[in-house]
């Protein structure tokens, strides 16, 4: 909404003596963020009235005209202009030398400055402006003249065009949205109610607007009158309608309005149409209150004898009516859109726009005119279902005060009379529903003064209430507080703290800490894996991503995995927003994809949200959960569960395939968690383990090639998640012509396994031995097999050696055998080891292997 | 020879065709059936040869006949070779040539190191400095849902149904009318039944999102920080004071913060605070569009309804919440132009920090 500063004087006049920008800042304190200030008066500076002296041919172009005009500088200065206009003794708008032009920049945006400018031989001292240029109109047929009959104050050369035009003004803008819940501040005379308040000045509020005014004193002689027409009125949608009233108006002219009404419009970003529209424009702006003009004419009426009857029924659509509103579009109605009728035909959707066969056209001479209040959710619900945002919707979207409706029709009345000759020729008709216009709040100054937390003179709470217009009572440290029909968001006693905090500024609060208690906290064991998590592997060179939670179909077909049971985005603007993701996974990999040529060799991972439409929280205890469900409990009953998975992924261009690269890295991000974890072929798990699987991790088995892939197991017990190189299908699909790998694996799950706190030990006081041994084994044996027939031997030792094992080499030079070297470090608990306790350690080690077929070479 | 000859033997070979790939089982035995099919010696090639000699008004039916053969006899062996190389690719697939149990491949005991340091997303990078900045004060921290119901995103923020500022936040629907939060505040009502007893104090983040199209300076993404806080006669006072404390730990100095009038359902009052550009002092500069100004937090005191609703009584107890976006702090603090920058992105990015 944008305001206009001189309107506010108008209502304020001591707000003269306080500066524009002081103003603002105040404004912005204590209402709601300016979101831009225009200074016309500025931005018109060196504009003057000019008159045209004389007009001839250029000798050499016949395109161009030369002028010369009295500027009110001692000489008159020579134009030269592709304009022709206008002629000898017109007033037109001058530009001198320095002054930019308002509404016009060059190609880069910026602002066009008057220099002197020689065109076809003669030097154009300043410059002639049309209306567009002006910033006043669309038009740009020839240079503006300015017609005395058309301004308020007296043409002279020289005179400053801002004054003339009466755009001499501050606009400033507030967004709409900052305005919510403040219906009564959509116009001038609304804000201008909070202004004075901020300043504790009086409002001179012109007669027309007071409640005292009866139709009688603003009507004069004609209220007396036989009036030939009448107009009744029907409430029939009574829940989506607070007044209505309306008068019958005729004799109107209609014309373009006077340049002071459209300078008035342009300037709050109205397009100026007609004397009428504008008139009702005017009104809205000043006042707050929306109004629509009906051509009469088109109107069912009865006509007996010399007098005409309307009759307008307010009413809900029924499904399928259809009306062709101003703006040209033929509209389908739903049900219960509130339209105003004539009893049979719709002529308008009420409160937002108008019919277009009941408009007003240049022929229209008897006129309905229309104050009425509609109820805020009744035109929010139409707007947005019918996909119409006007001035009018916006305003009873954010609820208007019913009380205003006649005072703002006699305002337009009186306007119309004056500049479009109308007359009155009915009774106002006014249907005034019985409502609750106020509230009644109690607060205590105590409370009061704690809540706001500084000390508050009694004096100073009641001049901002009754300043804003509610009615106060004090009594024994309490104000009783009738608030007034504009306001119906004061309704519990926060409003009322809130009006007095921000009237009493902010900044004069001064800021106190809470007095606190002393207290620790630290981060859950969840949240503490997951900064582990971070720091270990962003320490051996990955980096983190992020991708959205949103995915499109796209992403999963390419990685071959279903998007079954995915949660569907039914309103999305976009395709790649179709789905809440799944998995992590499918997003890292079109990343990685993107990266490939970026860097030789590099890894992402992600940490994210993952979820499923039917995986819901069913109030049972998960165990696995952490986040929150589990955490949350029954709050969470029926919402999907939000499982957090690590998925992480590497590029490379080595000859060893990604798989090795990346199980490297996970295996020292769980040695890091102080955590075992295996892996293990999906082929070696029966069917029921199989089945046992979460549907997560089989989904993605296909993005997976079956020679390459592993689940990931937590010790050997529990699946933590999978990992493997892509499909070779897929890799062609995306164009991946590198070692790629990528795993996935379940967070909660990961960090139920990882210890934070490990024990320490301390080492053995006697020398510790190590060995290398190489076994000779059938190819088709798993290295894993080795280790754990090794482990198992050296358990039966454990009492009095400690064995690792370090992998050295896997060797393969024949087809059916493969040589696999092991380091192995005995450390001595109870003694030094001797040569032949070493010898049978080794034997017993090499025994175990034997089973799998190795033998020591 | 008359054109129900031709199409006799243009069938014929279609029949043959298909016949004979039906046998194959290696993609490279398509090759010769396609030389012999559509190559210079086919019957195809011969019956186009022979077009000339047919009547001037046969022609033309005929010319179409044989494109229309070749189009199938083309389709037939693609389809084919398409169907074989992808099996035979499957088949390569499926081949266990690794074992996934090892450290390494045969022959490569050589794993390759990631050569750079690594690096957290800015984002988290953010989410960690406020998250230290927020527990050293007190706050416990708790991680938001991203999609929730009707009933935590807006019901129990005081925003029942008809709502206008539901409005504000163009939010996304699922099709089980379940809402990508637009806000972390889903979660306070949550928080408050949680921890149950005053003096309350929690931090909540998480990512949020809003139906919008993106460009340079929007996202449908974004990350949000809020801070709650209830206890026995809390003041507007006491939120400034500790917004102010909070934004001076974030920025690590001294900063001017000033109040505004804002307006969010869930709060009364609602305020907005802004600090003095911390980049240029107050002087304006990029960062803060030449105002001198950053609006770096929304707050307010926390609705009473918002309060019952937590099971917290509004008679005996007030508090406020305050919350930020977190990419536009990692955006100036980065100096980063386009926000999409942010989310899918380059490694060069990503490894960029210094």
């Amino acid at each position: 909404m944008k305001y206009s500063l001189t309107q506010i004087k108008k209502y304020i006049p001591e707000l003269v003596t306080i500066p524009t920008d002081e103003l603002i800042t105040r404004i912005w304190g204590s209402i709601a963020e300016v979101e831009s200030v225009v200074d016309y008066k500025k931005k018109f500076e060196g504009i003057v009235v000019a008159k045209v002296l004389s007009v001839e041919e250029h000798p050499r172009s016949s395109k161009l005209v030369v002028a010369t005009v009295d500027c009110g500088a001692s000489e008159p200065v020579t134009v030269v202009t592709g304009a022709k206009n206008f002629a000898v003794g017109d007033f037109v708008p001058y530009l001198s030398v320095g002054a930019t032009v308002p509404a016009m920049t060059d190609e880069q945006g910026n602002p066009l400055e008057i220099e002197i400018r020689t065109m076809v031989g003669i030097p154009s001292v300043g410059m002639l402006a049309s209306e567009r240029e002006l910033g006043l109109s669309d038009d740009h047929s020839g240079i503006m003249i300015l017609r005395p009959e058309e301004v308020r104050f007296d043409l002279v050369p020289g005179a400053a065009l801002s004054s003339v035009l009466e755009y001499d003004d501050v606009i400033f803008e507030i967004e709409n949205k900052s305005l919510t819940h403040r219906g009564d501040c959509f116009s001038n005379a609304g804000i201008a109610r909070e202004i004075a308040t901020l300043y504790n000045l009086p409002v001179t509020i012109p007669e027309w607007q007071l409640p005292s005014q009866q139709t009688a004193d603003l009507l004069g002689k004609e209220f007396d009158k036989e009036l030939p027409c009448k107009i009744s009125i029907k409430l029939s949608a009574l829940s989506a309608v607070e007044r209505y009233s309306a008068i019958v108006l005729d004799g109107v002219q209609v014309r373009p309005s006077p340049l002071w009404l459209r300078a008035y419009l342009t300037k709050h970003g109205i397009n100026p149409v007609n004397n009428v529209v504008d008139v009702t424009n005017y009104v809205m702006l000043e006042y707050g209150q929306p109004m629509h003009a009906f051509d009469a004419s088109t109107v069912l009426h009865k006509t007996r004898d010399e007098k005409v009857d309307f009759q307008i029924d307010v009413r809900f659509s029924e499904g399928g009516e259809k009306l062709e509103t101003l703006d040209g579009k033929v509209r389908t109605l739903g049900q219960n859109v509130t339209l105003i009728t004539d009893t049979q035909e719709p002529l308008a959707l009420a409160g937002i726009i108008g019919g277009k066969a009941s408009g007003i056209t240049a022929d229209s001479t008897r006129i309905i005119l229309e104050s009425a209040v509609f109820n805020k959710y009744a035109i929010r619900n139409a707007s947005m279902a019918l996909g119409v945002t006007t001035d009018a919707s916006i305003l009873f979207s954010r609820k208007q005060d019913p009380e205003k409706t006649v005072r703002a029709l006699l305002r337009a009345v009186h306007l119309l009379q004056e500049l479009a000759s109308a007359q009155v020729v009915s009774p106002i008709a006014d249907d005034y529903p019985p409502q609750k216009l106020s509230t009644t709040i109690v607060v205590s100054h105590e409370k009061l003064e704690e809540f706001l937390g500084i000390a508050l003179s009694v004096g100073n709470v009641e001049q901002i209430l009754t300043g804003l217009g509610c009615e106060v009572q004090r009594k024994n440290g309490m104000y009783r507080i009738d608030t007034p029909s504009w306001r119906p968001d004061l309704a519990i006693d926060e409003d009322i703290y809130e009006e007095i905090a921000r009237m009493v500024e902010y900044k004069n609060i001064t800021p106190e800490l809470p007095k606190r208690g002393i207290f620790g906290v630290s981060l859950d064991s969840y949240e503490q894996v997951k900064q582990t998590i971070l720091s270990v592997l962003t320490g051996i060179g990955y980096s983190q991503g992020m991708n959205f939670s949103f995915v499109s179909k796209d992403q999963y077909s390419l990685c071959r995995v279903s998007l079954d049971d995915a949660q569907k985005i039914s309103n999305a603007i976009s395709p790649d927003v179709q789905y809440m993701r799944k998995h992590v996974l499918p997003g890292l990999f079109s990343q990685l994809t993107k990266n490939q040529y970026n860097a030789p060799l590099f890894g992402i991972f992600e940490i994210g949200k993952t979820s499923r439409r039917t995986m819901r929280y069913t109030g049972a205890p998960v165990e696995e959960l952490h986040m929150p469900e589990s955490s949350f409990g029954i709050d969470e009953l029926g919402l999907p569960i939000e499982d957090e998975h690590l998925s992480l992924g590497i590029i490379d261009d080595s000859k060893q395939p990604g798989y090795f690269t990346l199980k490297h890295s996970i295996e020292t991000l769980a040695a890091r968690l102080r955590m075992t974890v295996s892996f293990l072929h999906p082929s070696s798990l029966s069917a029921k383990e199989k089945k046992a699987l979460p549907v997560w991790l089989v989904e993605l088995l296909s993005f997976y090639r079956e020679g390459r892939v592993a689940l990931i197991y937590a010790g050997d017990q529990e699946v933590l998640g999978v990992i493997g190189e892509p499909k070779s299908a897929i890799l062609t699909d995306a164009g991946i012509t590198k070692q790629i790998a990528l795993a996935e694996v379940s967070l909660p799950k990961l960090s139920r396994f990882a210890t934070l706190d490990p024990v320490y030990t301390e080492p053995s006081r006697y020398p510790t031995v190590t060995e290398d041994y190489c076994f000779e084994v059938p190819v088709s044996v798993a290295y894993s097999s080795i280790i754990q027939k090794i482990e198992k031997a050296a358990l039966l030792y454990k009492a009095e050696v400690t064995v690792s094992l370090r992998p050295r080499d896997i060797f393969q030079k024949k087809e059916e055998t493969k040589q696999v070297t092991v380091s192995v470090t005995y450390m001595p608990l109870k003694q030094s080891l001797s040569e032949r306790e070493v010898q049978m350690y080794r034997n017993s080690l090499v025994f175990s292997v034997q089973e799998v077929g190795g033998k020591l070479v | 020879m008359a054109i129900n000859k031709i199409e006799r033997v243009l069938r014929d070979q279609v029949t043959q065709l298909t016949q004979k790939l039906s046998k194959i089982t290696q993609a490279e035995e398509i090759y010769p059936l396609r030389s012999l099919y559509t190559g210079k010696e086919s019957e195809l090639q011969k019956a186009l040869g022979l077009l000339k000699d047919l009547p001037k008004e046969e022609r033309p039916t005929a010319g179409s006949l044989i494109n229309a053969t070749k189009r199938e006899l083309e389709q037939a062996i693609s389809e084919k070779l398409t169907k074989l190389l992808s099996e035979e690719l499957a088949a390569q697939d499926a081949v266990r040539d690794i074992d996934v149990t090892a450290p390494f491949h045969v022959n490569m005991p050589d794993v390759p190191k990631l050569p750079r340091v690594g690096s957290l997303h800015p984002l988290q990078h953010e989410i960690n400095r406020m998250l230290t900045i927020f527990t050293t004060m007190g706050f416990t921290p708790f991680e938001g849902r991203e999609v929730d119901s009707d009933y935590y995103v807006f019901d129990s923020l005081n925003m029942p149904k008809e709502h206008p500022a539901r409005q504000n936040w163009d939010t996304f629907r699922t099709e089980d009318n379940l809402i990508p939060t637009p806000h972390t505040s889903n979660m306070q009502v949550r928080v408050m039944r949680k921890m149950k007893t005053a003096p309350l104090r929690a931090v909540i983040y998480g990512r949020v999102s809003r139906n919008e199209a993106i460009d340079a300076v929007h996202g449908h993404t974004f990350y949000q920080i809020e801070g709650l806080y209830i206890d026995k006669g809390v003041s507007i006072s006491n939120m400034i004071a500790t917004i102010n404390a909070f934004v001076e730990a974030f920025f690590g100095r001294k900063v001017t913060g000033k109040v505004q009038p804002g307006y969010f359902p869930f709060v009364e009052p609602g305020i907005e605070y802004m600090g003095q550009c911390p980049f240029c002092e107050g002087a304006g500069c990029g960062s803060c569009k030449h105002t001198g100004w950053l609006e770096l937090v929304g707050a307010g005191m926390i609705h009473p309804s918002v309060l019952r609703e937590g099971g917290f009584d509004p008679a005996v107890y007030s508090g406020f919440a305050w919350g930020l976006g977190l990419d536009r702090m990692v955006m100036q603090r980065n100096g980063i132009q386009d926000i999409r920058s942010l989310f899918s992105s380059d490694i060069r990015f990503l490894s960029s920090a210094v």
